[in-house]
């Protein structure tokens, strides 16, 4: 039995929704995923496309932090990535384990633990103040 | 829903790129996000980027960032409208094309980076 909602319009997804967060959740997958295109392609044209991504050394980084504008963007492709990606491997992992309920539980246990301490990690890299060499 | 040969490479390559991202996506904060934790860390951390098979592999990275969001706005325009049903197929060959097109991009772009003897032509953005 799948949980995710395998629907092609909102009608659909309502229908087959087993309950309101699951319906949410099918919502927030396509406009998250919206705005990601934009947030991806654009970091990845401004990092790797544009700029050498083996010019980023430490005081790049730290340089780029420092600007606010910067962090606000970057905090937004954060907690979206990892909420899309999150739930997204929760479909897959309900699809996989669909016969195996131990499995799934350990599974998620394993992927929400990983996902929530990169999450962690990342906002308070985010929030952290990162001196950079020659500024302060 | 996913009818056909067509639909079924979609929706597998869909899932695949969605976990290599996220899995790209957890290294990735942790890496750079140990500016936090000092330049030696970093720097530390760093040096794996400068691996040869590393960089390969982020070329590889876009294509499947570039792929995934293509073929997601094609779910998107099938989830919200009749046109995006009725042209499903075509929509995916779309997909398909812009992620190859942002995929040679970011190749064309890195290449003389990479390897600077064998490329040595010059982008705008420089090397
Ligand atoms: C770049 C723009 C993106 C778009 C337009 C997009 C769109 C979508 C859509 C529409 C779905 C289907 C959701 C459903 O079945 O209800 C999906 C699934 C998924 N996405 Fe994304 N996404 C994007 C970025 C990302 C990123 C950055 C990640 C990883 C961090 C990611 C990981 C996933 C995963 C793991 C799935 C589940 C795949 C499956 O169920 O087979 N996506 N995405
Ligand atoms: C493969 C090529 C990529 C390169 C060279 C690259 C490079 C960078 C650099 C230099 C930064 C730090 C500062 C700044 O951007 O201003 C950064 C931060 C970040 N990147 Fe990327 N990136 C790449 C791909 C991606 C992808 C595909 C995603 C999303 C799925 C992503 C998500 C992020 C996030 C969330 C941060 C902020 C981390 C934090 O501070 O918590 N990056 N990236």
């Amino acid at each position: 039995m799948k949980m995710a909602i395998k629907a092609r319009s909102f009608r659909d997804a309502k229908a087959q929704a087993k309950s309101n967060p699951e319906l949410v959740w099918w919502v927030f997958m396509r406009l998250s995923g919206t705005a990601l295109v934009l947030l991806t392609l654009f970091h990845l044209f401004k990092n790797h496309i544009a700029t050498d991504e083996a010019g980023w050394d430490y005081e790049a980084v730290a340089s780029s932090y420092a600007d606010w504008w910067n962090k606000l963007y970057l905090f937004a492709l954060l907690g979206l990535g990892m909420m899309h990606g999150g739930n997204g491997l929760r479909y897959v992992i309900d699809d996989a384990t669909a016969k195996n309920p131990v499995a799934r539980f350990w599974m998620k246990s394993i992927a929400y633990t990983l996902i929530g301490a990169a999450l962690v990690f990342g906002l308070l890299a985010l929030i952290v103040k990162i001196p950079v060499p020659g500024v302060g | 829903m996913y009818k056909g040969r067509e639909g079924q490479w979609a929706f597998f390559l869909h899932r695949l790129s969605g976990v290599a991202i996220l899995l790209y996506l957890i290294l990735h904060t942790v890496s750079i996000g140990s500016t936090m934790l000092g330049e030696e860390v970093y720097g530390a951390v760093h040096k794996l980027y400068e691996l040869m098979p590393f960089r390969l592999g982020l070329i590889g990275v876009a294509g499947a960032v570039a792929y995934h969001a293509f073929n997601g706005l094609r779910i998107v325009a099938m989830d919200f409208t009749s046109w995006g049903v009725k042209y499903q197929r075509q929509l995916w060959y779309a997909a398909l094309v812009m992620a190859a097109l942002f995929m040679l991009l970011t190749l064309y772009a890195n290449l003389p980076r990479l390897f600077p003897d064998i490329f040595t032509y010059k982008t705008i953005w420089g090397r």
